[in-house]
């Protein structure tokens, strides 16, 4: 149907185009008033096609929305949308189930971190003390100042490993002096 | 004039014969077209009736895996927080240990108290890093004979009076560990 309405509108946009090339044709040979007719009838053919163009335009447009809505709202397609969601909402889960799994180990390994820290610092206290006494009757006022520093950056480190370590190596050095 | 009625009989003409053509091929076809309209409804149905069956299995499958999940979690958060509690718990015992050894050892420098202490501590953060449980349950068997080696010292020690007992057993343990490391 559309395409007929098509066809009548360019049909009359040709009608009209034949109606200036008539009414030129009257106009050079003299037929004024002829002219000055087919001139007037041809403007409005042309603006009557213009305007069914425009009235046709507009109605395919409403139409391909209207039938883009029904399309939209069919009871297959909702349907299909709502598996869609449902398919997508279940991916989702597990993966958020992972995430929080991932996340729940972490932060008991962060609070079990802070618990060692925590404890290492308590102990690399006591340790330091001990070990700046036993130091103290061991090594030389001259080196005493330098290991005590070397200790204390441990000690701020809770690096009990290194501590000891260095206790074992100034003893052993001192032994050997002594 | 004549020819314009001409034309236009013409035209008029083969627009009827155009439709009558059309209303041939309908009433020609009305069984097909009829049965054609039967069958896309009967799909439709189908379709529609399979899409919601499909999206009710979707959702129960969805609270199943909700109850799952949640019940999964919260397994997972209770034992974190007892392992926890395990690990402070070792930690706690690891001090009293070491306040152990200082009573019994009191002539021994303190030094050597931490040595033994540091090592216990380290056997145990091991193996609580361990990923593979063979691996972890090798350490869980080292960390429990170095503790029983501690303790047939110290149990040595409280025999011998406690005056110049050395723990010989445990430092010799961290001995062979280190050369082994």
């Amino acid at each position: 149907m559309f395409g007929y309405c098509l066809r009548g509108i360019l049909l009359l946009f040709v009608s009209a185009l034949l109606l200036f090339l008539t009414g030129f044709a009257g106009w050079r040979f003299g037929l004024v008033g002829l002219a000055a007719g087919l001139y007037a009838l041809a403007n409005k053919a042309i603006l009557l096609a213009f305007l069914l163009m425009l009235l046709l335009q507009t109605s395919l447009m409403l139409l391909a929305f209207y039938r883009g809505l029904s399309q939209y709202f069919r009871p297959e397609a909702v349907a299909w949308r709502r598996v869609a969601m449902l398919q997508k909402r279940y991916r989702d889960a597990s993966q958020l189930f992972l995430l929080e799994r991932r996340q729940a180990y972490y932060m008991a390994e962060l609070k079990r971190q802070r618990l060692l820290s925590a404890n290492d610092k308590k102990h690399s206290i006591e340790l330091f003390k001990a070990i700046d006494a036993e130091l103290k009757k061991h090594v030389t006022p001259g080196e005493y100042k330098s290991v005590r520093k070397e200790l204390k950056h441990y000690r701020k480190r809770a690096d009990l490993q290194a501590m000891l370590a260095l206790r074992e190596q100034m003893l052993c050095q001192s032994s050997i002096v002594g | 004039m004549s020819v314009i009625y001409r034309w236009l009989n013409r035209a008029l003409r083969f627009w009827r014969d155009k439709r009558d053509e059309h209303l041939g091929w309908q009433i020609a076809r009305h069984q097909e077209l009829a049965a054609l309209h039967r069958a896309r409804a009967l799909a439709e149905q189908a379709l529609l009736a399979e899409l919601k069956q499909r999206a009710q299995h979707l959702q129960h499958e969805l609270a199943v895996n909700k109850i799952r999940n949640d019940n999964e979690l919260e397994m997972v958060k209770i034992q974190c927080k007892q392992d926890l509690k395990d690990y402070q718990q070792y930690l706690e015992s690891l001090d009293m240990l070491k306040q152990s050894l200082r009573n019994s050892y009191a002539h021994l420098p303190e030094a050597v108290v931490f040595t033994i202490h540091h090592h216990a501590k380290q056997l145990l953060n091991r193996m609580w890093n361990a990923t593979e449980p063979q691996e972890k349950r090798k350490i869980e068997m080292q960390l429990i004979q170095f503790l029983t080696a501690v303790h047939e010292d110290s149990l040595s020690a409280l025999n011998h009076g406690g005056k110049e007992a050395i723990p010989q057993k445990a430092l010799s343990f961290i001995g062979n560990d280190r050369q082994i490391g």
